[in-house]
């Protein structure tokens, strides 16, 4: 299944009168079983973007296609993992997990069942009767993540899902994020302004231009899975990205 | 080393911090004590002291004439505050999500704020007669503006970002309602609970005070009538004792029960 937007114009009204421009001509493709980052500033309209996917946003113009037919956006099956975990409080764990099933039509007894085998993925299967606010920020993140699987979406839009989480935590769960997206290998949107981050993760990076955002550029990283933060030619993408974005390396200032 | 006749324990906490319902018994004690000696100084048919008074609770218990009557204003209660909950909960919901709805009934709940319950007790009166709708209009027209408000708040305190996710999964409303926003209105349906029944009892007893023929406010009314402070007070505190037990056994245990995802443990 390929997801794509087409020539996506989005304005959002401002305070007094008027409107401001946040996408412009923005058009992608997620590939079936890509793992997709898009890179920007903050600000700069990547979570319009993922929100006219998930169709909670209606865009002024454009399409949204699905295999390139014109599609209601409201009709994928959508897994979104938030910047915060946004679970709800006060239910447990377990709870938390089901709800999303619930509300995408399986029976009670199964969303049981399948939400103990995703969170068993994330390892946090031995929570699943306790609550949100008994977990550290990571623990509740990777409950979002789960819960976003456990699913089985058509696509899975992630909001800088990482970025209010320390760089150990990140660390980890960027990589156990792999381990689980290589099994089922959902189509993924990624937003970062971690260009590192985005070049780690994805099949392919977008760079996002500042507002009114268009996309400027397509990287692909061709890089085996198994990969490290570290590795020159992750260090070397990044650049790229950050040459395209206008960001000087901070030893080029000095000449 | 600390000495052993010193109130505080091995670990440092003194008895009071211990056994907080000591703290409670040494306050009604002294409640108690006081008023014993204040009654002593004056006349029973103005200020009769607690043995007298708690005889006689015991006496209308036993009898029962309390249960009677406690029936019958607790029925009236009962009718009008979950009328003026239902109400109260779907105006408050209404007017936290629309704007226009809130400016256009916000004109009636300042007024119903201002209106004294004593003022609905008399209008009912006049308008339904002695009859059981009197008091629960009354309460009813009496709390409702005060649930509405709070349930307003509630409304307009709601979690978006949670609502956000929600939609993103495609939770349909009825989902949405019982998973999503009524939990967060719970605190505030405890809150119209707790001051609403308190507001309705208060209300109640004026009602049957003006006009009915039985109920608690009813007897209060009776025993002034007859000059019997004893009556008065017994009643009085028959009441409060069910008011108390009701708060205790019921309304506590169920507000810890249904905010006991609060408490985080850390792990």
């Amino acid at each position: 299944m390929q997801i794509s937007l087409r020539g996506i114009h989005k304005e959002f009204p401002r305070q007094n009168g008027g409107s401001m421009a946040v996408l412009r001509d923005v058009s992608l493709t997620v590939d079936a079983g890509e793992f997709c980052c898009v890179v920007g500033a903050s600000g700069c309209g990547k979570s319009t973007i993922l929100n006219i996917l998930a169709g909670l946003l209606l865009p002024d113009a454009g399409q949204v296609l699905v295999d390139d037919a014109t599609l209601d956006a409201s009709r994928l099956r959508i897994g979104y993992v938030f910047q915060k975990p946004r679970l709800l409080n006060w239910k447990s764990v377990g709870d938390n997990v089901a709800f999303a099933l619930r509300a995408a039509g399986v029976s009670a007894a199964e969303a049981r069942a399948r939400a103990l085998h995703y969170l068993a993925l994330v390892r946090l299967d031995q929570f699943v009767d306790e609550f949100p606010l008994s977990l550290s920020g990571g623990m509740q993140q990777r409950v979002a993540i789960a819960r976003a699987l456990a699913i089985a979406p058509d696509l899975l839009l992630m909001d800088e899902p990482f970025s209010h989480l320390d760089e150990m935590t990140a660390r980890t769960l960027r990589a156990e994020l792999l381990r689980i997206w290589q099994q089922a290998r959902t189509p993924v949107m990624f937003v970062t302004h971690n260009a590192l981050e985005a070049v780690y993760l994805a099949d392919k990076v977008l760079i996002l231009s500042g507002r009114p955002a268009t996309i400027l550029k397509s990287v692909r990283v061709g890089l085996p899975r198994d990969r490290e933060m570290e590795d020159p030619r992750l260090v070397q993408l990044q650049r790229e990205i950050l040459d395209t974005l206008g960001i000087a390396a901070p030893n080029a200032i000095r000449h | 080393m600390k000495s052993s006749s010193s109130s505080t324990d091995a670990q440092g906490a003194s008895i009071w911090q211990r056994w907080p319902i000591a703290v409670h018994v040494a306050s009604l004690s002294a409640m108690l004590l006081a008023w014993h000696a204040t009654a002593s100084a004056f006349p029973p048919s103005l200020l009769p002291g607690p043995i007298p008074v708690f005889k006689r609770v015991g006496e209308i218990f036993v009898s029962g004439r309390f249960a009677v009557h406690m029936a019958a204003t607790l029925l009236r209660v009962g009718a009008g505050f979950f009328l003026a909950f239902v109400v109260g909960i779907g105006l408050g919901i209404l007017m936290g999500v629309n704007r226009t709805a809130e400016r256009f009934f916000e004109a009636e709940i300042v007024v119903g704020l201002t209106i004294p319950s004593l003022a609905w007790a008399v209008i009912a009166l006049m308008w339904f007669g002695i009859s059981e709708i009197a008091p629960v209009f009354t309460i009813f027209i009496v709390l409702l503006p005060l649930i509405t408000v709070n349930i307003l708040q509630g409304a307009k305190a709601l979690d978006h970002e949670v609502i956000e996710m929600a939609q993103a999964f495609r939770a349909r409303r009825a989902m949405m309602i019982r998973d999503v926003v009524i939990p967060q209105l719970v605190p505030y349906l405890l809150a119209a609970t707790r001051f609403g029944l308190s507001l309705a009892w208060k209300v109640t007893v004026i009602a049957e005070l003006l006009g009915l023929s039985n109920g608690i406010g009813y007897m209060i009314h009776y025993s002034f009538g007859v000059f019997s402070m004893v009556d008065v007070f017994a009643w009085t505190i028959a009441f409060t004792l069910v008011m108390v037990a009701f708060e205790y056994g019921l309304l506590k245990p169920l507000e810890t029960r249904v905010t006991s995802w609060r408490r985080a443990v850390a792990f």
